[in-house]
């Protein structure tokens, strides 16, 4: 190959005599970048950031204005646009007092609760799917239907209407005609629980509202935390069994193969090295769960009226006889939103660690 | 402890990959599983650690029947090719987590923990995790693990195949000290003929979930039982030429060996190492042919010639050189030759023995 072969590279030049051009439009070295580049870079992520961040700044100078500043059209730099005022924030927190408090905590109760309960009971169905393979034997789906039949049996018997024992029995009977005719093609497998799992969520909620709604009136659970833990749990269940598994799938079967031979049990392997291995995945489930539930709206709506009220109903509620409240609508966004903060800056180191490293990688 | 295989069977759906296999391994032996992949040499030690369930056949350990055994029941430590260390427990967790699982006491763990860490060469490493240490380290780690709580059994599943050349050489011969010292029960899967022989007190050889053959490693290179054997063992491979037996010689193309006592036979392999061969004059020697290619591996020079339509690879001390396309002779130095059915690959022996 000759040095002056037309198809080699063009020899780098030194680095006084590089052009204006390459200054601005190439890099010192292949690792950084080019200073068009670099200001290109930034300007997108410094307006990205203002896109996101502007939203809550506005609601911050909003929960110290009066309601004059508000009506008046925008104006944001306090001391300069307006003169801040803190009469929102005592409303909130000394003429309300309690009735902010109380959805508040209902707030805090009902969701770490629910996403505790969720996560923890989606996370051992998630596993179960990843490393037990179910084949569910003509004996055992029968005994199944006979045990619901016997609760549905059992509910009527307690003075709960005739028509929704009826319901439950019938759908129970289809799902088991179902069952009974895969039975006969190919084996019910993992896939179709999860399938079934998942498609809890297919629906919009609005359409189980109404039914879960008239379910607790009857049991007399209307208004209470245990109502809306349950739901939310329920509700966020396929979300967690669906992401968990994928997380478990990660973990190698080698590790657990290995605790197996060692001397562990089903669960203790599942308590000591698949949660831990696990806690990214479990982090990142456990807050997409929380704010789910946090911010939950038309379920509480329905199933809460004083006692178990929760935040987005008190926020939504300012918007009540006398339109639109923005100043105490800030104020609640405001402490609504820590919490959730918080969690996120909790679980953020676990989110981001690579915990497999060194497992099984020679 | 010993351990015995009742004509073990496995299928995955239609495909059968062990099929019925017997075997038996003494108490403080050490057994090789030697086979290409695929050859169902892994799912027979994940049968014997309980890992998969037999489709038929019995497994003991000892006098007792461990077929339906659940693994943690079974007394057995194994090593896995990935080394399966957890990686959120120190090195210290890792090698101590069998006898936290049977609540032995911190002390006495740790005392343990020291001992065997000792043994493997780990004592500075204790605090680190399985990330923060190299691919011969972490083998250390499950090698630890695995002796700490003294089973009657060890399985090891290639354990040395993710380590470089240099540190394989060096963990084969720890592995092998180790066990003499503990004088535990081994089996060992491998795919290396390497490992094989040198740390086998025998060699079962695998093919297609069958057993080939079951001898000490010398046995298993002096007297193959059958064709794969004698292919499958041997650097570089055995020789092989297509030919026939008539009247007490072996006749091939370029070739003419003198086999008293076989019996005529139309179809046969005959099977001759490098190592029993030797370049001569050309018009001397049992086989004729020319230069192929000449490689010098270091202390010796590997010399092959095409031999009708076969090559032959004959193996010359490291100062020999000649031409590439020479005519030569090639002569037997002892009269170590095998022949093959060449159809059923059996073994065929003279007659009169």
């Amino acid at each position: 190959m000759s040095a002056k072969s037309t198809t080699s590279s063009p020899a780098q030049p030194a680095k006084s005599q590089r052009t204006l051009f390459q200054r601005i439009f190439e890099p010192k070295d292949i690792k950084s970048l080019s200073p068009a580049r670099l200001v290109m870079t930034y300007s997108i992520l410094i307006f990205w950031s203002f896109v996101v961040l502007f939203p809550l700044y506005w609601l911050l100078v909003t929960s110290f204005k009066l309601p004059i500043h508000v009506s008046d059209g925008p104006v944001y730099l306090p001391f300069i646009d307006f003169e801040p005022s803190s009469h929102a924030w005592s409303y909130i927190f000394f003429d309300l007092g309690n009735d902010t408090f109380r959805p508040y905590m209902n707030s805090l109760i009902i969701a770490f609760a629910s996403t505790v309960l969720a996560v923890l009971f989606g996370s051992m169905a998630a596993y179960a799917l990843t490393r037990i393979t179910y084949r569910p034997k003509i004996m055992s789906i029968v005994a199944f239907i006979v045990i619901l039949a016997a609760v549905v049996v059992a509910t009527i018997a307690a003075g709960i209407p005739w028509q929704i024992g009826l319901a439950v029995g019938a759908a129970l009977f289809v799902l088991f005609l179902l069952n009974l005719a895969k039975h006969f093609k190919r084996a019910l497998g993992n896939n179709d629980i999860l399938f079934w799992i998942i498609s809890q969520r297919i629906l919009p909620p609005v359409v189980a509202v109404l039914p879960i709604y008239v379910m607790f009136q009857q049991v007399g659970l209307l208004d209470t935390h245990f109502a809306l833990i349950v739901v939310y749990m329920a509700v966020n269940l396929p979300i967690v069994v669906w992401l968990m598994r994928d997380f478990f799938a990660t973990i190698p079967i080698d590790l657990e193969e290995s605790a197996e031979l060692d001397g562990a049990s089903r669960f203790r392997i599942f308590l000591t090295i698949v949660m831990p291995l696990a806690k990214p995945g479990l982090a990142a489930t456990f807050l997409l769960v929380l704010i789910l539930s946090w911010n939950e709206y038309l379920l509480a709506l329905f199933l809460s009226t004083a006692d178990a009220q929760t935040m987005p109903l008190l926020v939504a509620a300012q918007n009540a006889t006398r339109g639109p409240q923005w100043w105490y609508m800030s104020v609640l966004i405001m402490i609504m939103i820590l919490p959730v903060i918080a969690m996120t800056g909790l679980l953020q180191r676990f989110i981001t660690r690579g915990l497999l490293i060194g497992a099984v990688k020679g | 402890m010993q351990v015995s295989l009742r004509d073990i069977r496995k299928s995955f759906g239609a495909i059968e990959v062990v099929k019925g296999l017997d075997l038996d391994v003494a108490d403080g032996e050490f057994l090789v599983l030697l086979g290409p992949s695929g050859c169902g040499k892994t799912t027979a030690l994940r049968m014997i650690a309980g890992l998969e369930t037999a489709s038929a056949g019995r497994i003991y350990l000892g006098e007792q029947d461990v077929t339906d055994v659940l693994p943690k029941y079974r007394d057995i430590a194994m090593v896995f090719q990935s080394y399966a260390l957890y990686p959120h427990m120190t090195v210290e967790d890792n090698i101590g987590y069998p006898l936290y699982l049977r609540k032995v006491d911190k002390t006495e763990r740790a005392r343990a923990i020291r001992e065997v860490a000792g043994k493997v060469d780990l004592l500075d490493y204790l605090d680190r995790y399985p990330r923060q240490l190299s691919g011969g380290q972490r083998q250390r780690v499950a090698l630890a693990r695995a002796m700490i709580r003294r089973p009657s059994l060890f399985l090891m599943d290639e354990p040395l195949s993710n380590l470089d050349a240099k540190l394989r050489g060096h963990m084969r011969t720890e592995l092998k000290h180790l066990q003499n010292e503990l004088g535990v029960t081994t089996v060992y899967v491998t795919h290396d003929q390497i490992e094989a022989m040198t740390l086998a007190h025998r060699v079962a050889i695998m093919k297609a979930g069958e057993l080939q053959q079951l001898a000490p490693p010398r046995e298993i290179y002096n007297d193959p039982a059958n064709l794969f054997v004698a292919g499958f063992i041997g650097s570089p491979p055995m020789n092989f030429m297509n030919g026939e037996i008539s009247s007490g010689a072996f006749r091939a193309d370029g070739a003419e060996l003198t086999c008293p006592g076989f019996g005529d036979h139309a179809n046969v392999v005959a099977g001759v190492r490098a190592e029993d061969l030797r370049i001569v004059e050309a018009n001397a020697g049992e086989l004729q042919g020319t230069t192929y290619a000449i490689e010098l591996t270091g202390n010796e020079t590997l010399v092959t010639c095409q031999v009708g339509d076969s090559l032959v690879i004959v193996k010359m001390d490291k100062d020999y050189d000649e031409k590439i396309g020479t005519a030569v002779g090639i002569s037997l130095t002892n009269q170590q030759v095998f022949f093959f059915d060449a159809e059923s690959g059996v073994r065929l022996r003279p007659l009169d023995s």
